[in-house]
Order: C-alpha cells, then sequence, then structure tokens
C-alpha cells in the first residue's frame, strides 16, 4: 500500500506513514521529501483549477486558445503597424517575448496569494503549502504551451526562420519555470503575513511589462533604462525566448543575473517554508 | 497493539495581532509588539492513545479542543512540547475539503481522496463503495453546487472513511446531515474502532461520547484537567459549568440588576422522587428548588427560571412576572419550588433561577445547574413533543383486480 501522508517514513519494516511534529519549523529535506510525496496532489489541483476556468462553456477548452490566439493577433497587429521598431520580423519576435511574459504575469500575482487564498482547504488539512503556489505555476503551464505552439505556428508566415535555434525553448521554459516558481513561493510565505504582497505583485507586473524587453529588444530601450534591464531578471529569460525563434544569439550575461536571481530566492523560499509551512495557518 | 497518538508536554501559542502587519510599518519597526498578543491556546497536554482506542476530548468553547485536533491533524504545529502519530490521519474535521463547487462529484471524489492521501488508483478501486455509502447514485455526474448540504457532507464523510484512515478525528461533523445517515456514521466508526482505527473525537454531544469513547479528556482554558472514563469526565465537567458565574446572560441584557437585596442560598434540582439529580429521563417531571434570603422588605416578588440547551441558547423560560408574590418584609428566608416536565431532547441543559422586582430590576440570580436528559437520542429540536411512531395495521388484502 502506498503510504502517502504527512510525514517520512520510519524504517524498520513498518509501512505506516508518522507524524512527528516537534516545535514548528521543519527540515528542509523532510519538507522535500513531503513534496515529492504530495506530487499527484500538485497535478489533481492544476488540472482542476485549469478545467474549472472552461466548465460549463459551449466551447470548452477552445477558449484557452482562442483567447491567447486574439490576443496575439491584435498585439502582432498593433505594434508591427502602429509602434514601429526596426526589428527583423517583429510580429514574431513580440508573440515570443509574449509567451513569456503571459506566463510570468498570470503566476505572479495568482500564486502570491495562493497560500492565504486557500485557507478553507489549508486550516482543514495538512499537506505541504508550497504545493499552493506550485499549483499556480503548473496550471498556467497550459496556457505556455498553447501560446509556444501558436508561436512556432505563426512564426514561419511572419517571417520567421524556424531553425535549431527553436531548441532554445527548452532552456527558456526551464528557467522562466524554476525563476517564476522561486518567486512565488517566496512571496506567498511573505504574504501570509504582510498582506500587502500581493497588491505589491500586481504592481509589479504591471511596471515589469515596460521595463523588460517583452515588445522591445533590449537594445533600443532608453539610457537610463539600460541598469534596470540589466537587473532585471526577466532580460535573460525573454532573451532566450527571442533567440528561439532567431532574432539573436543568445548573451551569456542576462542569463547569469536571472541564475543568480533564482537561486536567491530559492533560498529564501527553502528558509522560509521550512520555518513556516506548520504554521502558516496561524494567521489564516 | 503500538501507540497510535503520543503527545507529550503540548502547547500551542498563537500571537494575536490587532491587524495584520504592514510591510512598510514592519520594516520601519514602527509598530513593532504593539499591537500584537501572544496567548496560550493549549498547554500541557500530555496523552497516550492506543492503537484501536476510541478517545473523547470535551471542553466550553474556547477551552482547546478544535487547537488540539487542528494540531492532531498536522495542520498546524505545537509551540513547546512534541506530538507523534503513527499512521495515515483522516481529518473529519475536514468533510468535505477542498470540494470544488464545479466539479462533479465523482471529480470531487477523486481530488478530495487525493487531499487525503489515496492514489488514483486506489480511488478508481473505490469509487463504487464510495458513492453507495453517500447514497448519491445518480446525482455522481452532477456539480456538487447542485448538491443538497446533506448530500455534500454524506460524500464528504463516505471519501474519509474510505481512505483507510489508521487515525480518524472527529470534530462535531456528526451534528449535520439527517438522522438515518447520522445512526449509519455512528455505526461505521463503531466499526472502524472494531477494526483498529484509532477515532479521536470532539463533540457536544455527550451520549455519543458516552457510547463511543473509551476514554476522555476534559479540557478547560487551554489544559487539562480530567482524563478518564467518560462518565466521570463528564460529571466532572457539568461540575465545571456549574462553577461559571450565571453572568448577565442575553435574556436579561437591558434589565437593571440590583444587588444586595436577595442572596440565593441554594438552587437544586430534583426528580420526580423529590431527591436532586443530574440525569433526568426525558418526559419526567423535575422541580427547580430555589431558597433566597430578604435583606430589605419588598413590596412584591416574581422568581422564574431559564434552561439552558447545549449550545448555550434558551430553551424554556418561565416566570410569574404577571402574579407576583406579595409583600416580603426583610430578613426572611424564602423557598419557591418550580415544577415543570422534562420534555427535552436528549442532551446537556442547565437551569437557573431567578428572582425580580415585576416589571423592573433583576435582583438575585443563581448559579446553572447542569443535568443531562436521557432517553430521546431519536428527538431533534428544542422541545420534545412527546411524539410516538406506531405503524398502522396493513391490510393484507390487496385491492381487487378489475377484470
Amino acid at each position: 500500500m502506498t503510504a502517502i501522508a504527512t510525514a517520512s517514513h520510519t524504517g524498520g519494516g513498518d509501512s505506516l506513514p508518522v507524524l512527528e511534529l516537534n516545535g514548528e519549523s521543519t527540515s528542509p529535506l523532510k519538507l522535500g521529501r513531503d513534496l515529492w510525496v504530495w506530487r499527484e496532489l500538485l497535478v489533481l489541483l492544476a488540472r482542476k483549477e485549469f478545467h474549472v476556468k472552461y466548465r460549463r462553456m459551449s466551447f470548452g477548452t477552445m477558449w484557452a486558445v482562442a483567447l491567447p490566439l486574439l490576443q496575439s493577433l491584435v498585439m502582432a497587429t498593433v505594434f508591427s503597424r502602429l509602434v514601429r521598431f526596426s526589428v527583423p520580423h517583429y510580429a514574431a519576435f513580440m508573440l515570443s517575448g509574449m509567451a513569456a511574459w503571459t506566463y510570468f504575469s498570470t503566476v505572479f500575482p495568482a500564486g502570491s496569494t495562493a497560500i492565504a487564498g486557500n485557507s478553507a482547504l489549508s486550516t482543514k488539512v495538512y499537506f505541504p503549502r508550497a504545493l499552493l503556489p506550485l499549483v499556480q505555476a503548473t496550471t498556467a503551464l497550459y496556457g505556455l504551451v498553447i501560446m509556444l505552439a501558436i508561436v512556432l505556428i505563426l512564426s514561419v508566415p511572419l517571417g520567421a526562420h524556424l531553425g535549431a535555434a527553436a531548441l532554445l525553448f527548452v532552456p527558456g521554459v526551464v528557467l522562466l519555470v524554476a525563476f517564476t516558481s522561486s518567486l512565488v513561493l517566496t512571496a506567498a510565505a511573505l504574504q501570509v503575513y504582510f498582506r500587502d504582497v500581493g497588491y505589491i505583485a500586481n504592481a509589479l507586473v504591471l511596471l515589469l511589462m515596460y521595463l523588460s524587453p517583452v515588445i522591445y529588444p533590449p537594445s533600443l530601450a532608453p539610457h537610463i533604462v539600460q541598469p534596470v534591464l540589466t537587473a532585471n531578471p526577466m532580460t535573460g529569460i525573454l532573451d532566450l525566448f527571442h533567440a528561439a525563434i532567431g532574432v539573436h544569439s543568445p548573451l551569456l550575461l542576462p542569463l547569469v543575473v536571472t541564475g543568480l536571481w533564482s537561486a536567491g530566492l530559492w533560498a529564501a523560499a527553502v528558509v522560509l517554508h521550512s520555518r513556516f509551512d506548520r504554521v502558516f495557518t496561524d494567521l489564516l | 497493539m503500538g501507540t497510535a497518538i503520543e503527545l507529550r508536554g503540548v502547547g500551542k501559542r498563537y500571537t494575536k495581532y490587532d491587524d495584520l502587519p504592514l510591510l512598510v510599518t514592519t520594516m520601519s519597526r514602527m509598530s513593532r509588539r504593539k499591537r500584537r498578543s501572544k496567548l496560550w491556546a493549549v498547554r500541557g497536554v500530555d496523552f497516550e492513545i492506543a492503537q484501536g482506542a476510541s478517545f473523547g476530548i470535551i471542553g466550553r468553547n474556547g477551552s482547546g479542543k478544535t487547537t488540539l485536533m487542528s494540531m492532531m491533524a498536522g495542520v498546524t504545529a505545537p509551540t513547546e512540547g512534541s506530538l507523534r502519530i503513527r499512521g495515515r490521519i483522516a481529518p473529519l474535521i475536514a468533510v468535505g475539503v477542498g470540494f470544488h463547487q464545479e466539479l462533479t462529484g465523482r471529480e470531487n471524489v477523486y481530488l478530495n481522496a487525493t487531499i487525503l492521501g489515496l492514489t488514483k488508483k486506489q480511488v478508481d478501486e473505490r469509487l463504487d463503495s464510495i458513492v453507495d455509502f453517500a447514497e448519491i447514485e445518480s446525482f455522481i455526474d452532477t456539480p456538487v453546487k447542485f448538491y443538497s448540504s446533506g448530500m455534500f457532507v454524506r460524500l464528504g464523510f463516505a471519501v474519509a472513511i474510505h481512505c483507510d484512515p489508521d487515525v480518524v478525528l472527529v470534530d462535531e461533523v456528526l451534528a449535520v446531515g439527517d438522522l438515518g445517515f447520522q445512526v449509519k456514521c455512528l455505526e461505521r466508526m463503531a466499526r472502524l474502532v472494531e477494526g483498529g482505527t484509532t477515532v479521536v473525537m470532539v463533540s457536544h454531544n455527550m451520549a455519543v461520547l458516552q457510547r463511543l469513547a473509551e476514554r476522555v479528556l476534559l479540557m478547560d482554558s487551554g489544559r487539562p484537567v480530567y482524563l478518564g472514563a467518560p462518565e466521570a469526565a463528564i460529571a466532572r465537567f457539568h461540575e465545571l459549568l456549574d462553577e461559571q458565574p450565571a453572568g448577565m446572560v442575553n435574556e436579561f441584557s437591558g434589565v437593571r440588576f440590583e444587588p444586595g437585596v436577595v442572596e440565593v442560598t441554594s438552587v437544586e434540582l430534583a426528580g420526580p422522587d423529590g431527591e436532586p439529580v443530574t440525569q433526568v429521563e426525558a418526559g419526567t417531571p423535575v422541580t427547580v428548588r430555589l431558597t433566597v434570603k430578604t435583606t430589605t422588605p419588598l413590596p412584591a416578588v416574581a422568581v422564574g427560571y431559564t434552561f439552558t440547551g447545549p449550545d448555550g441558547q434558551v430553551v424554556y423560560m418561565d416566570s410569574n412576572i404577571d402574579r407576583p408574590f406579595g409583600p416580603v418584609p426583610a430578613g426572611e428566608r424564602l423557598s419557591f419550588t418550580m415544577s415543570i416536565r422534562a420534555s427535552l431532547p436528549t442532551g446537556s441543559y442547565s437551569v437557573n433561577a431567578w428572582v425580580q422586582r415585576p416589571l423592573k430590576s433583576l435582583l438575585a440570580r443563581s448559579r446553572n445547574v447542569s443535568f443531562y436528559v436521557t432517553g430521546r437520542t431519536t428527538v431533534k429540536g428544542a422541545a420534545d413533543l412527546g411524539g410516538v411512531i406506531t405503524m398502522d395495521e396493513v391490510s393484507s388484502e390487496l385491492p381487487e383486480a378489475v377484470s
């Protein structure tokens, strides 16, 4: 019998799970093991989030494709006709950047409030609370895959050259998910104690949209914005997404910056969650 | 049989914020420690529960029962001490938790069972049995938002008991649902205990505890007060309730209290034979006897009494305020007898008596006398109207067929 439960297994041929609580914090190792044990719940919750969104609609999940497609077409038209950046096959460039940005801007605000927002569930049963923000990061993967499919399909008619560079989408997605996850894990933990974090996330998304090279290449940014772009963890990710459709070859520095941000945020997430995992609900 | 649950010096301290801290003020350290207070919700709890035992927790509201249950469910961790539970835990505190309104019964079963620790394959195998127990066959593919609250609870309970729990935590869930299902749940819980499952329950329903729990822990203000046989724990609980000063409760809000005029010397509840009782058979006559002493002459006095039900609501209240007793000199000892039939459903009640200037101030109020009504477990509601159910003789003749 598989023993999925709230705790580690003590050896000795005894398959019963054991819940052992001494004090409020959990060791990072144990937390990681618990997360692994509860992985099935993560997938199920993410699927639920996705399905519930399109429940009771005549076109069902068609909307999941139709809306981003419409958004992409509108943006591609508006930005390539009205705002003229001297970027080769700009529409494809913008679409690719938007794929990454849409993921980030969906997950960050939703994930930041995930622990406090699910109190109905978390005050009644235990599972690692880190699952809740990670559910948001997982659910949005559906949208990301759909967007990437649109990008790949449309980029050829839009004039981009799809080659081996398209493989850069793989590290791009990995880095995007890793960074966004670390960010929401940290933000969601802080948000339990400081409710302002949810609003800060919304404000940041709004602001960063224009302080990240989403709809313009970094080279076209005004001089004063350049330091922001350099320090911005999204620059490296967007750079990979743009490189993947053959706009330019990827640069190393932005990737290092993103890596450093992610490492720092992961460390913060581990510290926060191992300290507060079992007591988040005290404040809910 | 080993130990299923072990608590050693468990204490839980909550930090109570008057408002949630703001990031800015905390960072600038402007409001540190000003708007928060610490509070021990539970302290010094030690007990062990053997595998397959059934254990009850009782206490007033706010005595720490729910905090203890939350810790055993692993939802929150103790601030001090240690807690160890062997086996898969099914917190029935959480019946229907994670049920999503838009999802169908079937989808919710999968979700809920996964939260409780089953794998998808295990749910596949048990789905029929779950649906069967919940008695919702034809609704399993309907979104749960169309369920009645009874169906909701039935499905939640069905999922919980089908996840092979080693430890079941029950927190008053059985108060919901119709009676037939409650009986079914109680039977099922008794079966679980027989089958080696450890059951811990919090209940205000003393009859259930007396029937199902082998040992009962009494909590008061976060401290364990008594641990032992259910009867003794319940008796101790009633004593505790009696110690509570009968303050100015709802029914007297707005009425001026005039102390020092009348003093209560004794109050008791007597059974049919006139002896003081703590257990009363439903429907039998009882008397409330109140003795008071006056210190000033009174032109008229009215007396009355209030029966309070298990959840603190007034179930019955009467007085002779419309025809008060005549003038009373100072220094007099007065005895009153109030007779009534205990037409109440089974449960814990308390009664107190009071003296009043008719339509004016309240002069004195006795302590609460707690008692337990037995014998009418099937009755729900505020009063037992003495209903009797019979089956009329069934006619064995079939209606004649029309040829």
